[in-house]
């Protein structure tokens, strides 16, 4: 359980770094032909929710961790 | 659990890829897949009939031979004349011009077909299947076979941006309850061409002059005294010199096709946006209006491709000239 709440913690921020970095990438592509739909489709707005759902995870967890850690530094 | 940074930098960048992958899918690939197994589980469409449309429509009154036909009489012929560069009947005239020219220092080659047409129903749109809402891409000269064209050019690539609004393909009107962000081109049944910027239309003002096509790609090129544009409804980007294909209209019956080679380092190398609407306005137009270019604009005239670059992508969908429903 341990190792696997170890690799969540590892693997959402770099799952976030990735999907804003394909975003950026497809708010690009959407620049050059903006016809593609590739903003406005229905697979663009999934995507944005599961970046958004990302983006709060990893800020619940990074919280979550800084409370623990500061709260085990006050007991120290 | 520590991990070298080069390791990180590398994992990143392949999970990247693998989510840009993932996305392409969903947004491309599987869309088009789908499109594939309904078009094999119907049967295939004959050349003669016309496609039968799958979504809702609302169907519009059937258009009506208008005055124009006698007007445009002395371009028409009394049977059948084809030659290299033009093609005439009773009822359709169309002339292809290969223009070339040093446009801003660079050396452009473009098409101009001059049309006209005794009846509304020879200016048709086409995709294959019948179906707007499906994802199937066809190359151009299969296309133009399949539809009977005397002459045609890309469209508007309508069935790859289906969720983005109302439009309107031989007189049947789709999504009407959402109206499209680009400017739009509708050709009435009265045979005149409207362009207008997003907010100058209403879905029900346009269906009450009875549609017969209404293009969303855009955009608009000319203003209403027919001078080139000085700013287009669409991003830089797009405005760079690239290959291009339009429609211009003159009055009710008289149209042309415009389609531009580019990115060639011998034979063209791409219309701005600005020089297509000076084109345009040099032609006499009194509207244009752009539609997909880059690798998908194409012009098939009597059964070739006009164009070098044409072929690079196959087509969604096209607008064509063809002998009327009704002959005369």
């Amino acid at each position: 359980m341990r190792k696997i709440l170890a690799f969540i913690n590892y693997i959402l921020p770099h799952l976030l770094l990735c999907m804003a970095l394909g975003l950026a990438l497809i708010v690009v592509l959407d620049g050059y032909n903006p016809m593609m739909g590739f903003l406005t489709s229905d697979v663009s707005k999934i995507y944005i929710y599961i970046l958004c759902a990302l983006a709060v995870l990893t800020a619940l967890v990074y919280i979550a961790e800084t409370q623990i850690k500061s709260k085990n530094k006050g007991k120290h | 659990m520590r991990r070298s940074v080069p390791f990180m930098i590398i994992q990143d960048v392949l999970l990247t890829g693998l989510i840009l992958c993932v996305f392409a899918f969903f947004h491309h690939v599987q869309p088009r897949l789908s499109a594939l197994g309904r078009s094999q589980s119907s049967p295939a469409p004959t050349v003669q009939t016309a496609p039968e449309d799958t979504p809702e429509p609302v169907r519009t009154e059937q258009p009506e031979p208008e005055t124009w036909g006698e007007k445009f009489d002395a371009y028409f012929s009394d049977g059948l004349q084809t030659g290299e560069n033009f093609y005439k009947s009773p009822n359709v005239s169309v002339t292809v011009e290969t223009v070339e020219q040093e446009l801003n220092g660079h050396f452009q080659r473009w098409y101009v077909a001059d049309i006209y047409v005794r009846d509304i129903s020879s200016f048709s749109a086409y995709v294959e299947n019948g179906s707007y809402e499906s994802y199937l891409t066809t190359p151009a000269l299969e296309l133009a076979e399949l539809a009977g064209a005397i002459v045609s050019i890309n469209g508007d690539y309508c069935n790859a941006q289906a969720q983005s609004g109302f439009f309107v393909r031989n007189g049947t009107a789709y999504q009407q309850d959402q109206l499209p962000r680009c400017d739009i081109a509708v050709l009435y049944t009265d045979g005149s061409l409207e362009t207008y910027a997003p907010g100058e239309y209403t879905a029900e003002e346009i269906l009450e002059r009875e549609p017969w096509q209404l293009w969303k790609f855009g955009p608009e090129l000319l203003d209403e005294n027919g001078q080139p544009l000085e700013s287009f409804n669409t991003s830089s980007a797009i405005e760079a010199a690239n290959p291009r294909s339009a429609l211009g209209y003159y009055e009710p019956g008289h149209y042309c096709f415009v389609v531009s080679e580019g990115r060639l380092s011998d034979g063209g190398y791409g219309l701005t946006m600005a020089e297509l609407a000076r084109i345009f306005s040099d032609l006499g137009c009194k509207r244009a209006y752009n539609l997909d270019g880059g690798d998908s604009a194409c012009m098939v005239f009597n059964g070739e491709v006009c164009n070098v670059r044409s072929g690079q992508r196959e087509l969604g969908d096209i607008l064509l000239i063809r002998e009327p429903e009704v002959q005369s």
